[in-house]
């Protein structure tokens, strides 16, 4: 397979097609960015986005409870911390019906704190930096494998209860006589923000992982008419984004993640200005 | 079109609000942390007929509805009887207060009827039969150039009638409505009013409306019931609203009721 997919970038007229780490860059980004444009569609539509932004920052708590635990590999203990934190989080909500923005708040300030606590000990929080800024050009093709599990994921996720969370969006009442609650889909849904942010973190850094979520999914709201343009848009955005934000990052020498939420926020302003053009013009 | 299909759904003979099939309250009870909202009560929903339940607020009007809903626990017993058996819950149809749409949301009404009614996937091709269906329960709220708006760009009363639409299918025994016009004007309610007034007859159904605005729904109600707590006057609405208890129970508003029953156009004289 990833054979196949070497030979056909391969024939591109590009300098960059000549390296491997280019080629397994190009194709994490193509696995990874429809996840983001997806999941951003319900991050935003739910009022999520502060939601998914602390469990961005949660990956340096997770971080830190791993190296404290003796891991080589800290992946798993972030995880973990991720979900229980989001399912924590949801039961919070759920039960104290306080504002979400001060529950979450209280978390995000919590977490990040700790996780600087613990991995400052001793002042070898460089070591770190790497999950601050992310680094997509070391993605190994082992990796690939585990994010094109993490899009069928997302997609089955989507297919099953996207509808769901769009209509518990309008009103939670309107799904009462459902056999499930809005509840338990939300707490689902966190899990797999939580999946999808440790899960790619590591490429991406954690500093802006949340506006991979944010920006497509805002720039499709601005010119959609129906959930369906909504969902294809916010992915098309997210590609295409994610592509050129690559490439660009290549010439440029930028770090990658950073490149590709530029290249996105490129495209939301675009829109609104078109907008606000054809609104003061009147087409 | 629904309505040939659906009107002698319950094999009534009569066409107006008839005994035989009805929703019927028990006996209930709600209470919260002990304190009683509700206290012991019972009537029937008939079938055909428009009942508004009235009542000063935090007199419990919602906490019945909430507890036909099934979604707060209550004493006594709520359920449906019909020429076909007894006992079964009826078939409820809800349309909310209020809902937390956001306005540059992009869920369109044809969006919004899909999922409500359990459409697995927005995204999915949606079939001809299936468009068609949405397009006739809109067109009984006379929403059908409603369609491709965006739910966040509609007013107040359109909205309102999509909700409602959403709510009639499957066809509901029994049509619960929470304070629907709260965000509606004058002429979006009137028209609202009669689109339920309508519903009723057509497809043989119990609609139940908690409303505040007394003034409005009188003319177009069957039965009204003052509650607070418990049950302080029941029958058709001029019955109730000369009722001593009426007076009573809604104390601070009265004056301004009288005033808006006395104008010529609700054509109700105290």
């Amino acid at each position: 397979m990833i054979e196949l997919w070497y030979s056909i970038i391969g024939l591109l007229p590009f300098t960059w097609v000549s390296y491997e780490f280019m080629k397994n860059a190009l194709l994490a980004v193509i696995i990874v960015t429809p996840c983001f444009g997806l999941v951003g569609t319900m991050v935003v539509g739910n009022r999520m986005a502060f939601f998914s932004d602390v469990i961005g920052h949660s990956a340096l708590t997770g971080i830190a409870i791993g190296v404290i635990l003796g891991f080589t590999d800290v992946r798993p203990v972030m995880i973990i911390f991720a979900v229980i934190l989001s399912v924590s989080i949801n039961i919070i909500l759920e039960k104290t019906k306080a504002s979400s923005d001060t529950v979450i708040g209280v978390f995000s300030a919590s977490t990040v704190a700790l996780g600087v606590a613990l991995l400052s000990r001793g002042g070898s929080f460089n070591k770190y930096s790497v999950f601050l800024i992310g680094d997509i050009l070391s993605v190994t093709r082992m990796e690939i494998f585990y994010l094109v599990l993490l899009l069928a994921g997302v997609v089955l996720f989507w297919i099953f209860f996207g509808s769901y969370l769009a209509l518990i969006s309008v009103e939670p009442s309107l799904a009462y006589d459902r056999a499930i609650s809005p509840f338990v889909v939300k707490t689902l849904f966190s899990i797999l923000v939580a999946l999808v942010v440790i899960l790619s973190i590591r490429w991406v850094g954690l500093l802006i992982i949340n506006s991979l979520f944010i920006l497509p999914a805002a720039s499709a709201r601005l010119v959609s008419g129906s959930l369906k343009d909504y969902y294809f848009r916010s992915m098309y955005i997210s590609m295409l984004s994610g592509i050129s934000g690559l490439i660009i990052s290549f010439y440029t020498g930028s770090a990658c993640g950073a490149t590709i939420v530029l290249c996105s926020a490129a495209v939301y302003i675009s829109i609104l200005v078109v907008k606000g053009l054809r609104r003061s013009a009147g087409w | 079109m629904l309505s040939v299909k659906n009107k002698n759904r319950h094999n009534c003979s009569i066409d107006g609000p008839c005994d035989n099939c009805c929703t019927y309250i028990e006996g209930v009870s709600v209470s919260y942390g002990g304190l009683k909202a509700v206290d012991n009560i019972d009537f029937r929903f008939s079938c055909g007929e428009l009942t508004a339940i009235i009542g000063p607020n935090g007199g419990g009007k919602s906490s019945v509805l909430k507890a036909i809903l099934g979604d707060i626990d209550y004493q006594g017993s709520i359920g449906f009887c019909s020429t076909s058996g007894n006992g079964k819950k009826p078939r409820i149809g809800y349309v909310p207060q209020k809902v937390s749409i956001q306005p540059d949301s992009p869920i369109s009404v044809l969006d919004l009827m899909l999922l409500s009614q359990g459409h697995l996937s927005a995204w999915m091709h949606v079939s001809k039969k299936k468009k068609k269906e949405m397009m006739d329960l809109l067109t009984i709220v006379s929403s059908e150039n409603l369609v491709r708006r965006r739910v966040g760009e509609l007013s107040g009363g359109e909205l309102q009638r999509v909700l409602l639409a959403c709510s009639l299918n499957p066809l509901p025994d029994l049509l619960l409505l929470d304070e629907p016009v709260s965000a509606v004007d004058v002429k979006g309610m009137e028209a609202f009013y009669e689109i339920i007034c309508n519903l009723r007859k057509a497809f043989h159904m119990s609609i139940v409306l908690v409303t505040h605005d007394i003034g409005a729904i009188a003319p177009h109600a069957d039965k009204m019931i003052l509650i607070n707590k418990k049950i302080f006057a029941i029958g058709d609405p001029m019955h109730v609203l000369k009722h001593p208890e009426f007076r009573k129970q809604m104390g601070s508003v009265y004056p301004f009721f009288t005033n808006v029953l006395k104008d010529k156009h609700y054509g109700i004289k105290l």
